[in-house]
Formats: structure tokens, C-alpha cells, sequence
């Protein structure tokens, strides 16, 4: 009785696993099958695709030759708007409304299987509407990261302010898409994200750690036309955002800002005038120097070498600066502007260093002791 | 028929013992496979929709694809190495090096190495961030700017591995085998949860195909055939087994204990937080992934390891016995390195699904799984000699075991089949079949009796390290 049953089972096994191969077999045909039937109706609706964008047929007569071949029209539309660019594109567009394939793809953003979401939420991107970004917002939100990112990315294909915001609106939440990320679609964006950044920036209410980052992007962007935004910045009480702001403006290397960073290179905040000595060195203008000459005996290790790397990047009158500096009765001056006129691999070699009396003490004098308060690396 | 005397009450005991082991051992295996296949199978679209929508243009072009270094320990690969090295510097990655770590070879492969690749001696300045052997020297190629040869005197593939480490400028590093080729995009799909999880992704492994018979142009496999010998054969069902299910539904419960020495990415600094690989195991890909659970776990750090089962790293496998065995014996004593240095995690709940059943699973089925196999053949024998079990009733069990057997292997093509699709033609997956029949009418047995020399060996205190492989080379385009 057991052994039947046993021989049975054995039997089972194998006629299962015969079942599977005969499954796999079928499943192989029927895949090829479709593949040459597609392959068969793309070719045929190719031409077609072609009368219709030199306009030699209708959207009707297009509607008819698509037929019930819906799903490889729409293959084939988001194939060519990936090609495409201006006005050829709203005729593909025009021929998707009218087969409904937005709507459908807006409809399966809200479908059970994230893939199909995930999808979706590309096709939208391929499309480029406006229409569709109150629904690719929403996906920002999605509980897949996969589809989170791909909505964040297609909203940055579409590029408008209202994908912009959408996108920025998110950026102090790292728990839906990793900021580095977003930061990247962003700048994508180019001009087209100046717009929510300004109001991001203007809006006293929004998050500082979202604003650090939206100030970041404005300098990396290199975005003249955000220079007042960054302006007023330079006068928040926040010291991170004045410094943010400073790196900034920097980037875009505007000369009207030099006023401001000549003002903070003598705030009472030693990071702030770290980053202000800092960016005047990247102006390379003579009205900075005497500030910067002030800086190298500044309390501060960090404004002082900052000062002296800047007066490095000032050419000639900046050296001489740095030259007379080795003389000065102050010994952190001195100091600092033998290591840097060392570096810059100067007038001064290692062993001139080392004759002067006070860099006797050590040939390479880093990191010395603040003489107010502690620092930290600025 | 030969009988004994069965009116031993001890006998009966010890029969009822071993037949209720075996019965729960079987079923236990049975029920894990299944859940295997179920979790693989569940999987599938997941990793179907990676392989058809991830972009990887714009894994290409975001800042967060870091840079990587390939290293690639060479012993006596002079047949392979420069069409491996030439296929790994086509690779489609905006920013990487290929490192050559020539671990004191017998053959020619450093001077097919030389003159490839035009490589000059240069004084490269390192940090031996992992204590290892010193370097005879280090060559830089004039053609190929990311291409370093190092050459050192013979120490084993970990030292070999751990000298690439130190050698390494990237913060990722890649460790392929001399005789293995990537799919050209493969290190862009293995970087993806690097990029999706950039603070705490450490080690991401993929699938290791078998590249026998395959037509290779190029450096890349451009035509991918089902193995001819039947060695090979039933190696390729074998790897689809291991990697289509166990590995994906071992990853989906955050169970990572092993990433192929073939193929496997990394974080450098938390590689060499544990102190790199160990040099002292000849199953260093586990041991190391084993070591950073432990370590990490010990210490209280938010990391992850992932299996992704889309990046293809193609290996010719070995097509004949001698060299199989020897591959296999390695393997084994690898395995029992790897738990036996880890053996704190065993069963211990510190350590979570890791320690109460990853460890576990590989103690009882993969180390022991040879024994029990075995003993049960040995077992059935006996039991029919001793007149407990009829013919009939042997045959049957064997046929059973073979035939369940049989069926995961055929559940293997399915998973291939519904997933990534590589072998095209109907007639490949006839000798996919034939290949499954091999694997469980013959293979599985041999390589059972090679695992228990190796535990033999490994207890009599022999542990060879690297082994030789006969390689026959890729077949090219134009052969």
C-alpha cells in the first residue's frame, strides 16, 4: 500500500516536472510567436508613423491603421519622443491623446504593482506635460524608491517651475530620496528651477536644512540671476547660512558682492570670516588685500591660512604681501605666510624658511593654537 | 538475498533512528528548495523590471556611480588572462582600474601580461592598509592608463587579493576570477544598490554563468550556447540552481553569507575594517562575507549586502574530472573554514536570521549535505542486505531522491526562462533538461564523494590552497 503510493508520488514528481518542461517549451513558442507577430506589425506601422509626421495622413487615418495595436503604438510613440525634440513631438502627443495613453499612464500610477507604477511614472517623463505633475508629485510620495526616483526624474524631464517646486519641496526629506540625487535631477533643470528656489529661499518659513541645500544648488547652478536672493542671505542671523550663501556667491564670482565679502571678512564669527577671506581670494581684486593682509594675523588658524591661500591667488601684489608678511613682528603671520609662500612653491624654499628666526621653531607650521576660542574645521 | 538477525531490539532502535533522520533531514531539504523557488519565482519581476527599465544611462551619469577597482588575481592563466584583462577594459563604467594581481605564476601569464598590454615597471607609492606580503613589482600599462599589473611572489589568492586591495585608489572594488568575463554593463547593474543605498550598502554580488561553448568576441560573450561536455552541462544547471534560487531567497530574508570570489563588489574601508581577507582559508569570498556579518553585527553598524542576479559575470568552468574534483574539494574545505572560523554565530540569536538560520542552513545542508547524502545510499544498501528493505523499496527511495531532484532542476530552467531568457534557442532548453538529468543521475553523486574526501582531507589536516584548473580558453568569433 505505502510502495504504491510511494511509486506513485515518484511517478508524480516526474510527470510534474515533465508538465513544467512541456510549460516552459510552450511558453517559449507562444514568446517567439508574439515577438515575430510585433516585430511583423512594427514594421508595417512604421511607414505609417512616417506619412503621419510629414503629414500626408490624418490622426484619423492613423487612428485606423493603429487599430486594436494599442500597446505597440504606444511602444513605438514613447520610443520616438525619446528622440525627438520640438515640434515634431506634439504631433506624437497629439496622437496620444487622442489614444488616450496619458490618462492610461496617469491611471497606473495609482496601481497596485509598483512596476507598473514604476513605468508610468517613465512614460510621463517621456511625454514632457505639464498635465502630469500634480500626479508625478503625488508619486514623490510613493511607498516604492523606485518610483519615487523615477517620478523625480521624469518631473525633472519636464522641467517646469511647478516640477521644480515639487521637487525642492522634498529636499529636507532624505527618507523618500537620497538629497544628492535630487539635487542632481535639479540641476538638470538648469534655469528652469530658478523660480522655486527664489521662493524657497524668500520663504522665512521653510526648513534651514532644505534652504542649505537650495543655496548649495543656486552656486552650483551658478545662477547670477539668484545673486540678490544670495545677497540677503548674507545678512541671516543663521551663521551656516551666511557661510553657505558666501561659497555660493563665490561660484558665480559676481564683483558686486565684494562689499559684502570685504564686511564679513571682519565678522565677529571666525567661520564666517574664514569663508569671507576665502571668497575674496577667488575675486582676485586689489581691494581686498589690505583685508586679507589684516586676516594673517587673525586669532583664527583657519581665517589666517584662508587669507594667506587667497593672497596666494591675488598674482603679483598678493606674493609681495605674503613676502613682507615673513617679516612681520607678528608671529603667526609670519608663519602662515612662509608655509604658503612654501606651497605655492614661492621665492621662498624650505631651507630659507627654516633660516628665519621664528620658523626655526618647526619647518611646517600647521594647525597652530587659537588664541581666543576652539575651532573646528571650517 | 543475504539477511541478518534482526531480533536485536538495538538494531530496531537504531534502524527507527536513522530512518526518521533521514525522513526529516529529506523532507527538511524538500521544504527549503521549495521556499527557495517560491521566493525566486516571487522575485523574478522585480528583476525582470531592473534588467528592462532601469536606466542606465543615468546610472552612468549620476555623480553618485563611484569609481571601482577590478581586481583580478591571475595563477597560471596564461591561456585566458589577456583575453579576460581586454574584455574587463572595454567595460561600459564612466570611472574605474583593472588591477592585475599575478600571484607568483609557474607560467607565462606575466609575460603575456608584458607584452599585451605594453606594461612598464614603475615605483608606485601605496599604503598597506592590510598587512600582507610585499610586492616584487608594479607594472602600469602604456596602452591602457587604468590598467596595473602587480607581480608578487606566490602567497594564495587572499594575499593576492589583499595586495590589490593596498594597491587600490578606488573607495569600491570589484574581485573577478582571471578566467571570468563581465557583461559589459555588468559593473554599472552591480553599483545600482550601491547608489540606492550609498551609507550603508556594502557588498553586492551577481550571477556567475557558465561561459563553456560560449562565442566570445572581443572580450565579451556574443553568443551565448549551452555547454557541449557533459561536465559542463550539468554545471550550468547546477549554477542556475544556486543562483536563481537559493541566493535571491537567501538575499530577500537579509541573509548574505556568500558572494562568489568570481564575482563581487565591495566597500573598501568596511573590507578593511575586518582586516581584509583572511590568508590562512582557501574559501576566502565566504569567509570574508561571513566575517564582515560577524564584525559589523558585533559592532553595532546599519549595513546591508545585496544579491542581484541581473549583472552576468560569464567563468569557464572545468571539463574534466581531475580538475573538478580539485575545484570541488577546494570549495568544501572553503565552506568548513568559513563556518568554523564564524562559529560564534552559530545558533546564536545576537545575531538574527543570520545566526539562527543562515549559518545554520549551511552547516546542515551545504557542509554536512554530502555526508548525509552518502550515508543514506550507504544506509539503503545496508538496509537491503541486512533484509529490511526490498529491492523495490531501495530503488524506489534512490528514484525519489533523483526525481525531486530532477524537478528543482527543472524548476531552475523555469525560473531562467520566465526571468533573464539567455539561452535563446527551444534546443537549448532540451539540453538544459539532459543537463538536469546529468546533474542528478551522476554529478550530484560524484561530486558528494569529492566533498567528503575534502572533509576528510580537512580533517586530516591537509588544506591545499590555490588549485589548477585545465582551461581550454574561450572559443572566439572566428574559431
Amino acid at each position: 500500500m505505502i510502495a504504491e503510493a510511494v511509486q506513485y508520488l515518484v511517478a508524480g514528481i516526474f510527470l510534474n516536472s515533465a508538465l513544467l518542461f512541456l510549460i516552459i517549451v510552450a511558453q517559449r513558442l507562444l514568446t517567439a510567436s508574439h515577438q515575430r507577430w510585433a516585430s511583423r506589425r512594427r514594421t508595417e506601422l512604421l511607414p505609417v508613423f512616417a506619412r503621419y509626421m510629414s503629414a500626408d495622413i490624418s490622426i484619423e487615418d492613423m487612428l485606423t491603421e493603429i487599430g486594436t495595436s494599442v500597446d505597440l503604438a504606444e511602444e513605438m510613440i514613447l520610443g520616438f519622443l525619446r528622440q525627438l525634440r520640438g515640434s515634431e513631438r506634439s504631433k506624437l502627443l497629439a496622437l496620444a491623446h487622442r489614444l488616450r495613453l496619458l490618462e492610461r499612464s496617469i491611471g497606473r500610477l495609482n496601481v497596485w504593482d509598483w512596476r507598473n507604477r514604476d513605468i508610468a511614472a517613465m512614460q510621463l517623463g517621456i511625454y514632457g506635460l505639464r498635465e502630469s505633475v500634480p500626479e508625478l508629485a503625488h508619486s514623490l510620495r510613493d511607498k516604492r524608491m523606485e518610483v519615487r526616483f523615477t517620478a523625480a526624474r521624469s518631473m525633472g524631464m519636464i522641467g517646469t517651475p511647478e516640477a521644480g517646486s515639487a521637487l525642492l519641496s522634498i529636499l529636507n526629506r532624505p527618507e523618500l530620496m537620497e538629497t544628492t540625487r535630487l539635487v542632481e535631477i535639479v540641476q538638470k533643470m538648469g534655469g528652469q528651477a530658478i523660480q522655486p528656489l527664489r521662493q524657497m529661499l524668500e520663504d522665512p518659513d521653510y526648513p534651514l536644512e532644505s534652504k542649505l541645500i537650495a543655496i548649495d544648488l543656486v552656486g552650483d547652478l551658478q545662477e547670477y540671476r539668484l545673486l540678490d536672493v544670495l545677497h540677503a542671505s548674507l545678512r541671516s542671523p543663521e551663521p551656516e547660512v551666511v557661510i553657505r550663501s558666501l561659497k555660493a556667491i563665490s561660484k558665480i564670482s559676481s564683483p558686486g558682492s565684494i562689499p559684502d565679502f570685504l564686511r564679513l571678512a571682519e565678522d565677529p564669527a571666525w567661520e564666517i570670516r574664514a569663508q569671507a577671506v576665502k571668497a575674496l581670494g577667488t575675486m582676485h581684486v586689489d581691494e581686498g588685500l589690505p583685508i586679507l593682509r589684516r586676516a594673517l594675523s587673525d586669532p583664527s588658524y583657519w581665517v589666517r591660512r584662508n587669507a594667506a591661500q587667497s593672497l596666494a591667488a591675488c598674482g603679483y601684489s598678493g606674493g609681495e604681501i605674503l613676502r613682507e608678511a615673513r617679516l612681520d613682528s607678528d608671529d603667526f603671520a609670519r608663519d602662515v605666510a612662509n608655509y604658503q609662500l612654501q606651497r605655492s612653491n614661492g621665492s621662498l624654499s624650505r631651507h630659507e624658511a627654516a633660516g628665519l628666526p621664528l620658523a626655526e621653531r618647526g619647518a611646517e607650521p600647521t594647525g597652530l593654537p587659537d588664541r581666543s576660542r576652539p575651532e573646528v574645521e571650517g | 538475498m543475504p539477511g541478518f538477525d534482526l531480533d536485536n531490539s538495538y538494531a530496531i532502535i537504531v534502524i527507527l533512528w536513522l530512518s526518521g533522520f533521514f525522513i526529516l533531514y529529506t523532507v527538511g531539504l524538500i521544504v527549503s528548495y521549495i521556499v527557495f523557488f517560491l521566493m525566486g519565482i516571487m522575485n523574478l519581476g522585480r528583476y525582470r523590471h531592473y534588467v528592462n527599465v532601469v536606466d542606465l544611462h543615468a546610472l552612468f551619469k549620476t555623480s553618485l556611480t563611484k569609481p571601482v577597482s577590478i581586481l583580478v588575481p591571475a595563477y597560471n592563466e596564461e591561456r585566458v588572462i589577456m583575453e579576460s584583462v581586454r574584455s574587463l577594459l572595454t567595460l561600459h563604467y564612466p570611472q574605474f582600474e583593472v588591477i592585475v594581481v599575478n600571484d607568483g605564476s609557474a607560467d607565462e601569464t606575466m609575460r603575456v601580461l608584458i607584452e599585451s598590454f605594453e606594461l612598464v615597471p614603475v615605483s608606485k607609492v601605496y599604503q598597506r592598509k592590510i598587512d600582507t606580503e610585499p610586492v616584487k613589482a608594479i607594472y602600469e600599462s602604456r596602452s591602457n592608463p587604468n590598467l596595473v599589473v602587480v607581480d608578487k611572489p606566490n602567497g594564495g589568492k587572499s594575499s593576492a587579493l589583499n595586495v590589490g586591495i593596498n594597491v587600490s585608489q578606488y573607495p569600491y572594488f570589484c574581485t573577478l576570477d582571471a578566467d571570468s568575463i563581465l557583461d559589459s554593463d555588468a559593473l554599472l547593474k552591480t553599483m545600482r544598490p550601491f547608489i540606492e543605498h550609498p551609507d550603508t550598502m556594502i557588498a553586492v554580488g551577481g550571477v556567475i554563468r557558465v561561459a563553456n561553448n560560449c562565442v566570445v568576441d572581443y572580450g565579451r560573450v556574443k553568443e551565448v550556447n549551452i555547454a557541449g561536455n557533459w561536465l559542463a552541462l550539468a554545471q550550468t544547471v547546477e549554477y542556475l540552481m544556486t543562483f536563481l534560487s537559493s541566493r535571491i531567497a537567501f538575499a530577500r530574508m537579509g541573509v548574505v553569507l556568500l558572494i562568489s570570489g568570481a564575482f563581487g563588489m565591495f566597500h573598501k574601508e568596511s573590507v578593511i575594517e575586518v582586516g581584509g581577507y583572511r590568508e590562512d582559508t582557501i574559501g576566502e569570498d565566504m569567509e570574508l562575507v561571513v566575517r564582515l556579518n560577524r564584525i559589523l553585527r558585533k559592532k553595532g553598524r546599519r549595513f546591508r549586502m545585496f544579491y542581484n542576479p541581473d549583472p552576468v559575470c560569464w567563468t569557464e568552468v572545468p571539463e574534466d574530472l581531475k580538475s573538478l574534483a580539485g575545484q570541488r574539494r577546494r570549495w568544501q574545505k572553503g565552506l568548513v573554514d568559513s563556518i568554523r572560523y564564524n562559529g560564534e554565530m552559530l545558533f546564536n540569536p545576537r545575531f538574527g536570521l543570520l545566526g539562527m538560520f543562515g549559518m545554520p542552513y549551511y552547516l546542515i545542508f551545504e557542509m554536512l549535505g554530502c555526508v548525509v547524502e552518502l550515508f543514506g545510499y550507504v544506509m539503503l544498501i545496508v538496509f537491503w542486505l541486512a533484509g529490511v528493505l526490498s529491492l523495490n523499496w531501495m530503488l524506489l527511495w534512490i528514484l525519489m531522491s533523483m526525481a525531486t531532484g530532477f524537478m528543482f532542476t527543472v524548476l531552475s530552467v523555469l525560473v531562467e526562462e520566465l526571468s533573464f531568457h539567455r539561452y535563446r534557442r527551444v534546443r537549448d532548453l532540451f539540453m538544459l533538461l539532459w543537463g538536469g538529468f546529468l546533474y542528478n543521475f551522476g554529478f550530484r553523486q560524484i561530486n558528494a564523494v569529492w566533498r567528503l574526501q575534502a572533509m576528510l582531507e580537512y580533517l586530516g589536516g591537509f588544506r591545499k590552497l590555490w588549485g589548477a584548473i585545465r582551461r581550454g580558453g574561450f572559443r572566439t568569433a572566428g574559431s
